[in-house]
């Protein structure tokens, strides 16, 4: 749910471009970046998908009987849904998690957002969606969207929140999911 | 004949009377009038072919097969998501089912202040009549209302707001509430169910993972229309050409992609209005706390709409109140999570909460021109949100709030990025005062757009004639809602059919 390229990011405004400067000039800053096993990354680059799996952690860690989101593998339903988008808005989306990656530095906390413990995450993206600048709300606002859509979309939370669920007893994913599971696992479709 | 892009293995060139680009309500309807008229027809659509057997009733999955963006476009800002189909039968796959005529009022709306010909009620009637026989259009009766429509109809009673059955297009309806993922039922009467298959039966033809790319323009006359083949999984070409030759063309693909494509051809210099003018009816969401379950998920989504407010009021040139429909709203728990307020445990909160969760939707008349443009190639949709559509949106956070806490909501939700919670009548107005429509503090969705091709005598500030034809061209028409001058202001679906079936007569003219 996001449309934003570089272009956009600039005219922003000063703080915009300030976080431009921040955010893609640090895109190249891939160390300390690792997947872990099982993980691919075909939509998003490995920092990328740090990234998003940092945000999921503290979205949703397991509680009651939810699941964890990183156990759902939400991270990685993200980066086939990256995969699956126009190269445009593949773009827009990588750019805006490179905002969030770096954006803490500017809402007040000493540090990249995934290399912030849980709670400090939590606090430094419920700043950023606060802020006062478009284009940091606008990332924060997207990734917050995919990533609740695709967690409570997974049928593990459904018992939990008291949703009977879908009539149609077989799940039939989309000719882009096959494709991407298959990329995934190594084999052409 | 269907034939999907898999099947297309190498060129094709077809010939026929009217080559259409688009398959939702505008493209089939008159598709098949044509065909069954005995005109060859050849439809083109950009998305895939899914039936009810590929409707699974989950969200991750059916977003993915017919919603444009995959359910993730929004406009320019970030401030409105963009909803539209990108499959065989456009978003009447995924629309609701709301059935209305188009108002009197706006029809001589349309005739008095934007000269429209042609389109009259006298002329239309005939048209809707057909229409609601061909699909099965009825009044949704006590056994559709789920407990959130129960709760809207009562609200409103309370208020004394003007409140009316929501017509439907169904047969057979399960009641399921999967209509927003494609009816897994063949009920829902989209254009996969109605006039797709009457084309089919009267020999047209329609390619699906085919996007119309280049028209071939001899002079004022269209010559051919070039167009790919994708892959599905991708999006992208997968190599075959189509190339079809035809008399007439028409562009049928919907409020965003057809001032897009035509933007596409390089008329935007010849037609300075393509593109303007776009309204796309921005709708409020606001979510709603009970102590009893409400499961809006069930059952049809609006079997009951609040009219009161449909057409704006004013003091002499100040703005009163009003200018939108309210509904009851539907969601399933993904897209609902994703558009709650909050993170962490106060979203979760809420979401353990979910059976009692319930909500209303309006859907403004747009009253600030929005606009579709090309940028680097890019389409970009500008939606303002300020000026009179932000009065508009500002009136119905209030109005749907109001309504709410009359229906006994413990807590009302406002849905934006502050988490504005209102728990007391005599707090909506304070509240709703204070919202903040800068981009992404809200979540708005555009879920009718339109107006960027419209209709009218100047080729300065319109971009097709009363009969359908873009102005300097002979043989290029426009049929879907980009024609329209404004927003209807009920649901479109049935006033394009409409439109639709005038083109028709139109074009059967023209190729006599």
């Amino acid at each position: 749910m996001l449309k934003m390229t570089r272009r956009r990011l600039l005219a922003a405004g000063l703080g915009g471009g300030s976080l431009l400067l921040v955010g893609s000039g640090l895109r190249w800053f891939t160390s300390g970046y690792q997947l872990q096993a099982g993980e691919v990354a075909l939509g998003l680059s490995v920092k990328e998908l740090c990234v998003v799996r940092a945000l999921v952690e503290v979205f949703f860690p397991a509680s009651g009987a939810l699941p964890s989101g990183v156990a759902l593998g939400v991270h990685q339903r993200i980066d086939e849904e990256v995969w699956a988008q126009p190269q445009a808005l593949r773009e827009d989306l990588q750019a805006a998690l490179q905002l969030l990656e770096h954006g803490p530095l500017l809402v007040g906390f000493p540090g990249r957002l995934s290399s912030l413990d849980g709670p400090e995450r939590e606090k430094a993206f419920a700043r950023m969606l606060a802020s006062d600048q478009d284009v940091v709300v606008q990332a924060a606002v997207a990734l917050k969207q995919m990533a609740h859509l695709f967690y409570y979309g997974h049928p593990d939370t459904w018992k939990a929140i008291g949703y009977d669920g879908p009539w149609v007893p077989q799940p039939l994913p989309s000719e882009s999911s096959a494709r991407y599971q298959s990329l995934a696992r190594g084999k052409p479709s | 004949m269907i034939r999907q892009g898999h099947e297309v293995r190498a060129d094709v060139t077809e010939s026929c009377d009217v080559c259409i680009i688009g398959s939702g309500c505008g493209g089939a309807s008159l598709a098949a009038r044509l065909a069954e008229r005995g005109r060859s027809v050849v439809v083109l659509e950009q998305g895939g072919y899914y039936t009810r057997a590929d409707f699974d009733q989950r969200e991750t999955n059916m977003l993915a097969k017919v919603d444009g963006g995959r359910g993730l476009d929004t406009s320019t800002d970030l401030s409105v998501a963009l909803t539209y189909g990108n499959n065989v039968g456009g978003a009447s796959v995924h629309y609701w089912a709301d059935s209305y005529r188009t108002p009197a009022d706006r029809l001589r709306l349309w005739e008095e202040q934007y000269g429209l010909k042609g389109h009259s009620e006298a002329t239309l009637a005939p048209h809707f009549a057909q229409l609601e026989q061909d699909l099965h259009v009825h009044l949704a009766d006590d056994t559709y209302a789920n407990r959130m429509n129960q709760l809207i109809r009562e609200g409103a009673e309370k208020l004394g707001w003007h409140v009316a059955r929501v017509p439907q297009a169904r047969k057979g309806c399960t009641r399921s509430g999967y209509c927003m993922l494609g009816c897994a039922y063949d009920a829902k009467q989209s254009q996969l169910v109605s006039y797709l298959p009457r084309m089919v039966n009267a020999g047209g033809r329609l390619y699906s993972d085919c996007r119309a790319e280049r028209l071939v323009f001899e002079g004022s006359k269209v010559k051919a229309l070039e167009a790919s083949v994708l892959d599905r999984a991708t999006g992208q070409p997968s190599g075959p050409k189509v190339r079809v030759s035809a008399r007439v063309y028409v562009v049928a693909a919907g409020g965003f992609a057809t001032p897009e494509f035509l933007l596409r051809q390089g008329l935007k210099e010849r037609l300075p209005a393509l593109g303007e003018h776009f309204f796309c009816n921005p709708s409020a969401m606001v979510h709603a706390l009970y102590d009893e379950p409400i499961i809006q998920w069930r059952n049809i989504p609006a079997a009951w709409g609040v009219e009161e407010f449909r057409l704006a009021r004013y003091d002499g040139p100040r703005y009163v109140e009003g200018g939108y429909l309210l509904m009851a709203n539907q969601f399933h728990p993904g897209m609902l999570a994703a558009v709650l307020p909050g993170i962490g445990a106060s979203h979760r909160e809420l979401m353990m909460k979910l059976p009692n969760l319930g909500g209303a939707i309006s859907w403004i008349d747009d009253a600030e021109d929005g606009r579709i443009s090309l940028e680097n190639g890019r389409r970009r949709v500008h939606v303002p949100l300020t000026g009179n559509n932000g009065l508009r949106l500002r009136d119905a956070l209030r109005k749907q709030a109001k309504l709410l806490l009359t229906t006994g909501a413990r807590e009302v939700l406002l849905g934006d990025v502050r988490d504005t919670r209102i728990q007391r009548l005599e707090d909506v107005d304070k509240a709703v005062d204070a919202v903040d429509l800068r981009p992404a503090r809200n979540v708005f969705a555009a879920p009718h757009p339109g107006g960027g091709a419209r209709m009218g005598a100047d080729p300065k500030s319109s971009v097709v004639g009363f009969d359908h034809r873009v102005h300097g061209t002979d043989n290029l028409y426009v049929a879907d809602p980009s024609v329209f001058p404004t927003a209807p202001s009920v649901d479109p679906s049935l006033s394009i059919m409409a439109f639709s079936f005038v083109a028709a007569d139109v074009i059967q003219s023209s190729l006599r």
